[in-house]
């Protein structure tokens, strides 16, 4: 009977996972077919065809999209991951008039669509002339981010045992201090976590850059496939090899940290 | 930590970072879009005060309506078919051990949705609804030749293709919450369902789904969020049509305001939406609240 049900589980498991990389296997196989392929269904061929990818990274201007991107998420996460830790450690460690209300005021946050800023967005950046540079995405994303990361890391301060901070606390440490010192060092892997969703939404993000980077150098990976993908629509093996150019630097990241990833969505779900 | 200090001058200092960074670019642009709601604004001339008009013709407007109905269409497909599907799956796969190479490797690949971004998602998921595609492909080849066509052109078919892809999205990632959730119930709460002589449906109903309160409003929470932005991947698939018939309120913004200039309404409708989305989360909450 127990070896009967672990069968059926596996069988679920598998079909899950089959399911799951299906479409992502559908465009790496037609990513490989000459530039002529007109089935987009799956048919397999040894005849690999590489080609797709040498010209998808000259024609879509891949270079420039990566650069751009990349730049845009290493000025957020530093910042982000700096203001979060201080701001989560204030609404852990102090307690303060309308504590609660401003807390809640910031959960707000996580429920607000960037649809909805994002006309008021393009008037506030234009007329302060930063609309079409990479600060009219960096800005709105780090206040976007805010919230989630003093959520997150408020949560795991407040996992940690209490006794260390209230010792350095009685021996007359300074609140600084006791972050630096005792907290820091112990939340290591949630703030690698945070950084690491930090990049993650950051290179996928769409709806800020298509609206207020209209300038075609300075677009991201998300906003450069899109028009790449519209300006080939008919050479489908092409626009396959750009789309798993913009994916496989993702899909690398994660195998690397997929232990940060799955755990820390799965252990932060609950609290 | 219980006792915290008392100090508001000082935690202003470390909260302020943050805040001001939220305050000015979140906070700041949502009360604009706000009182831009009021106004018939074409986005260069003078704005002209208009009441409540705008609000009361997102609920008249034919395509703004069917836009906010086209959206909970989509939390049926982005969260209420993952949660249950991912409820169901997790129970059936609840006694395999999962430390196994076999499950670890499972549980990456099944996680790895969550980390690509929509954009491509959605163009996969158009080459695998295209005529030539993987699903009619499929069809063919088991004798439903006759049930194939270009399904995102489909008037019909559109809107539950794209939520199709919000089960794709979402169920692995539920079946991964509740499975890492079942772990963590006590055993002997099963065992006393199977000494009253309850099944495994039983035990799903009485143990399983109460259990997995907390992880179930969490799973709720995300993709009922991720179900009413949709427009990334909208965008990239269909761009609202065939006929309007995908067309969701993130999109419908955009076009309001980008290409009929018309950014009052477009701000009501944003304000409308960040209504539902906050109305839906509240409501989740409170439902699934522990106690």
């Amino acid at each position: 009977m127990i070896k009967f049900e672990s069968v059926i589980s596996k069988t679920f498991l598998i079909l899950m996972v089959a399911f799951t990389v299906l479409p992502i296997f559908a465009i790496l196989n037609l990513s490989l077919q000459p530039a002529d392929a007109l089935s987009t269904g799956l048919s397999f061929s040894w005849d690999l065809n590489f080609r797709n990818y040498v010209d998808a990274w000259s024609m879509g201007n891949f270079g420039r999209l990566f650069i751009n991107s990349l730049g845009i998420s290493l000025t957020i996460i530093p910042i982000a991951v700096l203001f979060a830790i201080l701001g989560g450690f204030g609404f852990y460690f102090f307690n303060f008039r309308n504590k609660k209300y401003l807390f809640n005021f910031f959960l707000l946050g996580m429920t607000l669509p960037y649809e909805a800023i994002v006309i008021p967005l393009y008037y506030g950046l234009n007329a302060v002339g930063l609309l079409n540079t990479s600060w009219a995405v960096i800005l709105p994303l780090l206040g976007g981010f805010m919230p989630f990361g003093i959520f997150w890391l408020r949560s795991y301060f407040s996992s940690l045992p209490n006794e260390l901070a209230e010792a350095a606390s009685i021996d007359g440490a300074t609140s600084l201090q006791i972050l630096m010192k005792i907290i820091l060092p112990i939340s290591k892997s949630a703030i690698v976590s945070l950084a690491i969703f930090y990049y993650i939404w950051s290179w996928n993000h769409f709806i800020l850059s298509m609206i207020l980077i209209q300038d075609a150098t300075r677009r991201t990976v998300t906003t450069g496939l899109t028009a790449f993908v519209n300006q080939y629509s008919q050479n489908l093996p092409l626009l396959c090899a750009g789309t798993m150019t913009v994916i496989a630097p993702t899909i690398l990241f994660f195998i690397v940290f997929q232990k940060h990833i799955v755990k820390g969505i799965l252990d932060g779900a609950v609290k | 930590m219980k006792k915290g200090r008392n100090s508001s001058s000082e935690a202003i200092l470390f909260v302020i970072p943050a805040l001001s960074l939220y305050l000015l670019f979140v906070i700041a642009p949502w009360i604009s879009a706000i009182s831009f709601s009021f106004f018939n604004w074409d986005g260069i001339g003078a704005a002209v005060w208009n009441g409540f008009n705008n609000y009361s013709e997102v609920f008249r407007d034919p395509e703004q309506i069917n836009s906010i109905k086209h959206s909970l269409v989509l939390i049926g497909f982005f969260s209420v078919v993952p949660v249950t599907l991912g409820l169901i799956l997790a129970h059936l796969i609840s006694n395999l051990e999962t430390t196994s190479l076999v499950g670890r490797i499972s549980r990456v690949i099944i996680f790895l949705p969550q980390v690509l971004p929509l954009i491509a998602v959605g163009i996969a998921w158009k080459l695998m609804y295209s005529s030539q595609g993987v699903l009619n492909q499929f069809l063919e080849n088991v004798g439903l030749g006759a049930r194939t066509r270009g399904w995102l052109g489909d008037f019909y078919f559109a809107l539950p293709a794209i939520g199709f892809v919000g089960i794709w999205l979402g169920t692995g990632l539920c079946l991964l919450l509740f499975n890492s959730g079942i772990q963590k119930i006590d055993q002997h709460l099963y065992e006393a369902v199977q000494l009253d002589g309850g099944g495994r449906i039983r035990a799903f109903i009485s143990v399983t789904v109460p259990s997995l309160r907390p992880e179930i409003r969490f799973a709720s929470t995300i993709t009922m969020i991720a179900a009413l932005s949709g427009f990334d991947l909208v965008y990239v698939m269909t761009n609202g049509g065939p006929g309007g018939a995908t067309l969701v309120p993130g999109l419908e913004v955009f076009r309001l305001a980008f290409s009929y200039n018309r950014f009052g309404q477009a701000c009501a409708l944003a304000v409308v939406l960040s209504l539902i989305t906050f109305l839906f989360i509240l409501i989740i909450n409170r439902v699934l609240k522990d106690d």
